[in-house]
């Protein structure tokens, strides 16, 4: 079976082509566009193997989203990737606080997408 | 079994009992105070044992019991002179035990005869010949034929 | 992905400049609204983290400054002034121009550039961000290298990996374990975990992580490689990597543990000197004496494995070889044998000095020489392929003298023997493999007749089996005929008309002098010479041989020779005053022997759950001198099956060094040979698969009796 990942941004071509590169290599995607709406897609029937999100997203950011994410029990273990840029140092560690498991910093390349992805999410 | 002559040369004496034996030096690598001989079992009769000699392990003989004597007793002040010798066509170095070792003599060719005068219990085969040092009869032993084995036959292919 | 996303990219950065203006128009009435600040300090956020992807860098690099100054702003480090929004609206329509233009390669226009300058120097001017106690990582690229690139000869690292998780590193759905499935990617990886903290069940939590595991990890990757495994996690684990010395093929020996324990700051080195002058292996040392744990000691031993085998492994790699003459070698291995003398004797000088720091000496001395010593016998191995195809030949231009079709199989060519032991295996090996052709395999008339395939197999095997390697010749032709063996024993003279035989001890009559078995005798197997001779010299290497055969289906001969001649792991026994070596190979166990196990007039004697026989050395040796009380019995297993050996006392393990007795002491049975112990003096090494024979004969004495 595919493994399913769910990918926020509020860039929807950030997520765009994050859901492009992961789907030529057989994942199934998800997306949505803030945080508040990336937790309405954590109901009973998902099954993500892994959750990309941006930190800076209007309505919910990506670091309140990974702390209610962690709070559901399903969720509780799965890896989180924030993206996150150069620029953010603290960033990667108020997400790590939240319980992200990694980052991906903005810019990145497919490969570099793909490798961070296969090194939590396998 | 043909005896072999004695040539003329230099000799090294010892004694066995009161007898007076002698050997070619140049078969005579060294001659050793009696050192610690291990007995090995099941052995021929008159192969006392082996000893550590330079590293290696080489067969101590004695030829009182090859004569059919009592055994040479190994804690008083015996020795044992190392030498070389053929062994069923090999090269071999045996220690034979000796009562005592005397001295190194030249033996000229007027001084070996050739029949030996001894007594009964040598066997004439072991005899190279006799020679007369210093007015003592000494016999020159064929270590080969002394040390050799008897009777092979008997004893290959025990099963 | 670029182009395809381009577009997207495009229009989501126009509406957001346009939702910038927005923003920023408001700010200028409402320079305090944090929540405006933020907004437009995420626009740009956006902006600035995508244009990159899609190939806008210029409108990337421009937003930098901009982005900066508007986060020293939401964080309250500058003010939002009349200045700034000017500057940010200029900048919004900068960023729409270079979103726009799609040569990216272009300059910077003058207009640009000094805007850049502006918001460079109004960041500088910010308040700097208040220091966090812990800093940050410094954010990596987060590559996961893959994995080492097919370098051509590359040098191989070792790196020391101390990796202790945060105790709640599940709850940032990291998986532990994979960090060490990508580590093993890299190279040749060991890990041993260190379960020490791990509380007992009830106060147990399943949710955290107790483990930390000490890896060894050799690789052609850099250290950066190997960080890189652990990039999201080292922020909150405990985490040590060390570089080992490089290895390459030549360096010295393997790590000492001790060395090992100091290096990785468990031991200090004066704890190792005590720990070393107590004569007995360090490591039991140490965890006794509590200087380490036993996880500290476990891990070290692994490292020290570890690298013991990656080094083995380097230096494997395109095997280069050498040509030595055989002479040198077997000098070496005399002066090897010499060696473990000498060292013996030291060992036992020492050990009557009780100078500690001498005794420390010899047994160092005494690994290094076993290890010399197993490197200088294994150098004398050979695979007894070499001596399996001159047998094609043998068997070529016998078969066409014979008028018969012959197939020789061979199997296990490739196992390996001591040099000397095959070049002494040759001649018997071709008088076996002459008489199965001669004697064994019927003509193709005979073999139709008998419905088999006219063409014959002689089949060669040799293979492995402990300390031995067992040859074996066997063919598919008539099989050997007992009653034309036994008939001509009588003729002989071996046998007497009335001896009942065994039909193995009937087949072993074609090893006696003087047997053959031919119906006429022929050139090729001689005169009845040969089989005896082919016993004579396997046992006078040491070695069995063994007969089978099934009429009418063909017969195999079985030799079992030792791998090597020179030396061996053996136990030095002592019976009254004289001293034995059993080899160590052989031996199974020792005990205690009661004298109602050896009194009891059945020379049986129980171990385990079975009875076995027993001999006493002594009396087998006929060792003069009454038994004492208290002895011993060693259990030796020869063929399968097992005996116990009464001896007086068990010394101890002795590295023998084989001398052979000679062949003045052919008689000798039970002794396949002698060594020198530390003292200088000769002790005989037993044969057990002789002693072993005698059992049948004593026993039915014993019935007799």
């Amino acid at each position: 079976m595919a493994k399913s990942i769910l990918i926020i941004d509020d860039s929807a071509a950030i997520r765009q082509s994050i859901s492009y590169i992961l789907q030529q290599e057989g994942y199934a995607t998800v997306e949505a566009g803030d945080g508040l709406e990336g937790l309405q897609k954590l109901d009973d029937a998902a099954n993500f193997d892994c959750i990309i999100t941006d930190v800076n997203m209007p309505n919910m950011d990506g670091i309140t989203f990974i702390r209610k994410a962690r709070e559901i029990p399903k969720f509780k273990f799965v890896p989180i990737l924030v993206l996150t840029t150069e620029s953010q140092g603290t960033k990667m560690n108020e997400g790590k606080e939240a319980g992200a498991t990694g980052w991906i910093v903005k810019p990145f390349s497919a490969d570099k997408l793909l490798a961070v992805v296969k090194k939590v999410a396998e | 079994m043909a005896t072999r002559r004695a040539e003329p040369g230099r000799y090294l004496s010892f004694t066995l009992g009161d007898e007076a034996f002698a050997v070619p030096v140049e078969s005579v690598e060294v001659v050793l105070e009696t050192p610690l001989v291990t007995r090995v079992p099941n052995a021929e009769s008159h192969l006392r044992g082996v000893i550590n000699f330079r590293g290696s392990v080489i067969p101590i003989v004695d030829p009182r019991l090859r004569f059919g004597g009592d055994p040479i007793g190994l804690e008083e002040g015996s020795s044992v002179i190392v030498l070389q010798m053929h062994y069923e066509g090999d090269d071999v170095v045996v220690g034979m035990l000796a009562d005592g070792v005397r001295e190194v003599v030249d033996v000229g060719a007027s001084e070996i005869e050739n029949a030996p005068k001894m007594g009964a219990r040598e066997s004439l085969e072991y005899v190279a010949g006799v020679a007369r040092i210093g007015g003592e009869f000494v016999v020159i032993l064929d270590v080969e034929t002394t040390f050799a084995r008897l009777a092979p036959a008997e004893c290959a292919g025990v099963v | 992905m670029n182009e395809k996303f381009k577009e997207t990219f495009r229009e989501e950065a126009e509406e957001l400049l346009g939702h910038l203006e927005d923003i920023l128009l408001e700010l200028e009435e409402r320079p305090g609204d944090l929540e405006l600040v933020n907004a437009a300090f995420r626009a740009i956020h956006t902006i600035k983290g995508s244009a990159g992807m899609f190939g806008f860098e210029k409108a990337g690099r421009f937003t930098h400054d901009l982005e900066s100054v508007l986060d020293a702003c939401r964080s309250g480090r500058k003010d939002v002034d009349k200045h700034l929004i000017d500057l940010s609206l200029r900048a919004r329509d900068k960023i729409k121009a270079l979103i726009a233009e799609d040569d990216s390669s272009a300059q910077f226009d003058a207009e640009a550039l000094a805007l850049m300058e502006e918001f460079r120097d109004s960041a500088a001017e910010a308040k700097p961000v208040e220091q966090r106690i812990e800093e940050p990582p410094a954010p990596k690229s987060a590559t996961v290298k893959e994995a080492p690139r097919a370098k051509t000869k590359e040098a191989l690292r070792s790196y020391r990996i101390h990796f202790e998780p945060a105790r709640d590193v599940f709850h940032n759905g990291t998986r532990v374990l994979k960090l060490f499935d990508e580590l093993a990617a890299l190279g040749q990886l060991s890990s041993i975990p260190d379960v020490s903290r791990v509380p007992p069940l009830e106060s147990l939590d399943p949710e955290s992580c107790y483990v930390s595991w000490n890896s060894i990890l050799t690789t052609s990757a850099d250290i950066d490689a190997v960080k890189d495994v652990f990039i999201f996690v080292e922020s909150d684990s405990k985490l040590r990597i060390d570089q080992l010395d490089t290895i390459d093929g030549d360096d010295s020996g393997p790590r000492k543990l001790g060395e090992i324990l100091v290096d990785r700051g468990v031991v200090k080195p004066e704890d190792l000197g005590e720990a070393l002058r107590s004569q007995r292996r360090l490591g039991e040392v140490l965890v006794e004496r509590k200087v380490v744990t036993d996880s500290e000691l476990q891990s070290a031993l692994v490292e020290q494995a570890h690298l013991k085998q990656a080094q083995e492994r380097q230096s494997e790699g395109p095997s280069s070889s050498i040509r030595v003459s055989s002479d040198k070698l077997d000098q070496l291995v005399d002066l090897v044998g010499e060696l473990v003398t000498m060292q013996a004797r030291l060992l036992r000088t020492s050990t009557d000095i009780a100078d500690t720091g001498l005794s420390s000496i010899a047994e160092q001395l005494d690994r290094l020489v076993a290890q010399l010593r197993d490197n200088a016998m294994s150098m004398r191995m050979l695979p007894i392929g070499s001596t399996f195809n001159k047998f094609r030949r043998v068997v070529r231009d016998l078969s066409s003298e014979l008028g018969k079709d012959v197939d020789l199989v061979t199997v296990g060519a490739e196992t390996e023997l001591d040099k000397t032991v095959i070049e002494r295996l040759n001649d018997p090996l071709v008088h076996i493999i002459r008489n199965s052709l001669d004697h064994g395999l019927e003509s193709p008339a005979d073999r139709t007749a008998a419905g088999k395939p006219s063409t014959g197999t002689v089949r060669l095997a040799a293979e492995h089996s402990g300390a031995n390697v067992v040859i074996s010749v066997s063919d598919d032709g008539r099989g050997m005929n007992l009653t034309a063996i036994k008939a001509k024993a009588v003729e002989r003279g071996i046998l007497s008309p009335q001896d009942q035989l065994s039909e193995a001890d009937a087949l072993m009559l074609i090893f006696r002098p003087g047997f053959s078995t031919a119906q006429n005798v022929t050139s090729v197997s001689g005169r009845g010479v040969g089989m005896d001779v082919v016993k004579r010299e396997i046992d006078s290497l040491g070695g069995s041989v063994s007969v089978e055969s099934k009429a009418g289906a063909g017969s195999s001969i079985v030799l079992k020779i030792p791998l090597t001649l020179a030396i061996i792991e053996g136990l030095l026994i002592r019976v009254a005053d004289e001293y034995f070596v059993l080899p160590l190979s052989v031996v199974e166990a020792c005990m205690e022997a009661t004298s109602s196990d050896t009194s009891n007039g059945t020379h049986l004697v129980r171990y385990r759950d079975d009875m076995i026989p027993f001999i006493d050395l002594k009396e087998y040796f006929a060792v003069p001198g009454a038994a004492p009380d208290g002895r011993q019995i060693v259990v030796v297993n020869v063929h399968d099956n097992r005996i116990g050996l009464v001896v007086d006392a068990v010394i101890g393990d002795n590295q023998t060094v084989i001398k052979p007795l000679g062949r003045m002491f052919r008689d000798a049975v039970g002794l396949s040979g002698a060594t020198i112990l530390g003292d200088g003096r000769v002790a005989l090494i037993v044969d057990c698969m002789k002693i072993a024979d005698s059992i049948p004969e004593r026993e039915q004495k014993a019935r007799a009796s």
